[in-house]
């Protein structure tokens, strides 16, 4: 049977042509649906490697150019007030904020070999603020002061990439200018997870280098640890205390809760919005299914009512109009594969990892399937109710 | 082999009856070649029907090879049709997108055997109608003798006991007519293939071993 469906199929290639390449549309439009969906999902379960739940963002809008030493002696003065709040359990300073897309790329060279990664600059505190999970190694600390060296800590990503062997902690990496003299960098903690740019964010290599007031870079933003059950009225109190510091500075307040799910929410609503298109899409292309197999099965009614004569039984025939459908589904499957393997082989879409796109694969396979088996229920049961010698009747 | 009797058959269309078949009593021995006459409209197609097993009867039993099938669920008839009985109907009814050889091999697909063995069959009877030089055209790229040629031997691949031929030299000429006479008869002589042709024409009934009339649903003796 197999083979014969195959032959009436090929036989029938023009009328065929254009399911099989709506079927491959819809393939590649699920496909698509569910790679997004499952790189998703799957970032999204991969830890954090901090807390978030009782912590604010506080962004510097810091006036006057950073660089003078009043502005970093007002920012340590900011945190020494921060820090002697009763409310307050711990302060932190970060280059980069959380729960952004404020992105830091470098890299550097090392063996000849070039390590690129996510960078960000935290000062000693930020990681007991954010209950950083570290999995080797240690925090930042005064045992780091006047080394001669630089300390980083690395997520147990960059390890796993760039350390074949794992033993990444105490090993030396090549400064920022690898020939202008500047101090190696040497890991001194690794850390579960650092994912700066929140959990749906595909997890990257990260490198975290020691803030220093006294010589530091610009950060973004204190991070706090306040009390459990201090609410948003509290920023008002903050606020007032901050700009007694720095009256010139611009201050804006954000729970990282509330951070999160702004970022999680930019992150999936055009996904939801691209479902929603893509729902409709499908049903349209399910109905001009049933449409056109409904059709044939009225074009097809001499041939149903003589294989119905020489002895196919209903059961046989219900098949049949199934299995055809079923098999233009999975050429049309097979059509969209070759067009959307493409993307991981060439690498069009670098997030892309190949077990994401055989899971996203199977998903889709699955639901062009059972679409085209539903489409095909109706008009295969009509095709069994064909009465052969009525059907022979007339020519 | 097949005994009908007092089979009825009337069509309900709407709100006009038509009394296809009426009282028919019938009996066809084993290795018989019978012929039915009759004008257009009498029923001839509708009788070979109901022995085919394609259409029940209104009232009256249908008894083949001593087997009562009036109480047969369809998928049993389906059986019986797909093993027992091969059709040649009035029109050729080959599937255009199927190729000769797959055409006459469609009857052996509803069976439990192997494709090497179906097309072995289906060569056979192509064979037997003297048309395996045609196996791999397309029912379009053959005349009209040649097409019924392969209705025939779509009918015979699975060698059938009993074969229902429908005005099976209807659409052609005599000397193609002769021919399909031909291969009917040495069906029938040599492997005791019971037939039942309806025919138009005299001559090929005088052919058969016996000649039925019907005329308005009913048989004349
Ligand atoms: N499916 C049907 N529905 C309604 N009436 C039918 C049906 N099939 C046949 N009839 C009617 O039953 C009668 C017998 O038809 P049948 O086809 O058996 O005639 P026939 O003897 O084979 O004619 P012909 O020689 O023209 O083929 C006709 O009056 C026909 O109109
Ligand atoms: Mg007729």
């Amino acid at each position: 049977m197999f083979s014969h469906i195959l032959k009436l199929i090929w036989n029938r290639k023009r009328n065929n042509a254009l399911m099989i390449t709506e079927i491959a549309i819809a393939f590649i439009v699920v496909l698509m649906i569910s790679v997004l969906a499952v790189s998703n999902y799957r970032n999204y379960q991969v830890p954090l490697g901090y807390e978030w739940q009782d912590h604010w963002q506080i962004s510097l809008g810091i006036s006057g150019g950073w660089s003078t030493d009043t502005n970093r002696e007002t920012l340590r003065q900011m945190i020494a007030a921060l820090k002697s709040q009763e409310a307050i359990d711990s302060v932190g300073v970060v280059k980069e904020p959380l729960f952004f897309n404020s992105v830091w790329q470098s890299s550097t060279r090392s063996d000849d070999r070039l390590i690129t990664f996510n960078a960000n600059t935290l000062d000693d505190e930020a990681f007991e603020t954010l209950s950083v999970n570290f999995l080797a190694g240690r925090a930042f600390d005064e045992r780091d002061n006047g080394q001669g060296y630089r300390p980083v800590i690395v997520n147990q990503l960059f390890v796993d990439t760039y350390f074949s062997n794992g033993d990444a902690l105490d090993k030396l990496m090549p400064g920022d200018n690898a020939n202008g003299g500047t101090l190696p960098r040497k890991i001194i903690g690794i850390v579960e997870e650092f994912r700066q740019y929140g959990e749906l964010a595909k997890p990257v290599p990260y490198v975290i280098s020691r803030f220093d007031i006294a010589t530091g870079h610009q950060p973004s933003a204190i991070v706090i640890k306040v009390k459990e059950g201090t609410d948003i009225n509290y920023e008002q109190h903050l606020s007032t205390l901050l700009k007694g510091i720095a009256p010139e500075w611009h201050f804006s307040f954000v729970t990282l809760k509330s951070q999160r799910s702004q970022s999680i929410e930019n992150e999936l609503t055009p996904l939801i919005v691209l479902s929603i298109v893509a729902l409709f899409f499908v049903i349209m292309v399910a109905l001009g299914l049933f449409g056109v197999l409904w059709q044939n099965i009225t074009r097809r009614t001499q041939e149903i009512g003589l294989r119905r004569a020489i002895g196919a039984s209903a059961m046989s025939v219900h098949q049949q109009i199934i299995g055809e459908l079923m098999m233009l589904a999975a050429f049309g499957i097979l059509a969209g594969l070759v067009l959307a393997i493409q993307v991981p082989l060439l690498g069009l879409f670098p997030e892309l990892d190949w077990f994401s796109f055989w899971v996203s694969f199977a998903i889709a396979v699955a639901v062009i399937l059972s679409l085209s088996f539903v489409c095909a229920l109706y008009p295969s049961k009509m095709a069994t109710r064909i009465d052969p010698a009525y059907a022979l009747h007339y020519e | 082999m097949i005994k009908l009797n007092n089979v009825n058959k009337t069509y309900f269309t709407d709100k006009i009856e038509t009394i296809a078949l009426h009282n028919i009593s019938l009996e066809v021995e084993t290795g018989e070649f019978v012929s039915i006459m009759g004008p257009s409209g009498c029923g001839k197609s509708t009788l070979l029907n109901i022995i085919g097993l394609l259409d029940k009867p209104n009232e009256g039993s249908i008894t083949l090879e001593q087997e009562n099938v009036e109480q047969y669920k369809e998928k049993q008839l389906a059986k019986i049709r797909n093993e027992k009985i091969g059709f040649i109907f009035q029109g050729f009814h080959l599937i255009p997108e199927l190729r000769v050889i797959d055409n006459v091999e469609l009857p052996l697909l509803y069976r439990k055997i192997s494709s090497k063995k179906r097309r072995e069959l289906a060569l056979e009877a192509l064979e037997k109608v003297g048309l395996s030089a045609r196996s791999h055209h397309f029912p379009s790229q053959l005349s009209g003798g040649q097409q019924q040629r392969v209705a025939i031997a779509r009918a015979i691949t699975g060698k059938p006991s009993l074969l229902l031929a429908d005005e099976p030299t209807g659409n052609l000429d005599s000397h193609m007519g002769d021919e399909i006479m031909q291969i009917l008869e040495d069906l029938n002589k040599n492997e005791n293939t019971t037939i039942i042709m309806v025919t138009h024409d005299d001559d090929e009934a005088k052919r058969t071993d016996r000649l039925i009339r019907v005329f308005d649903g009913q048989l004349i003796h």
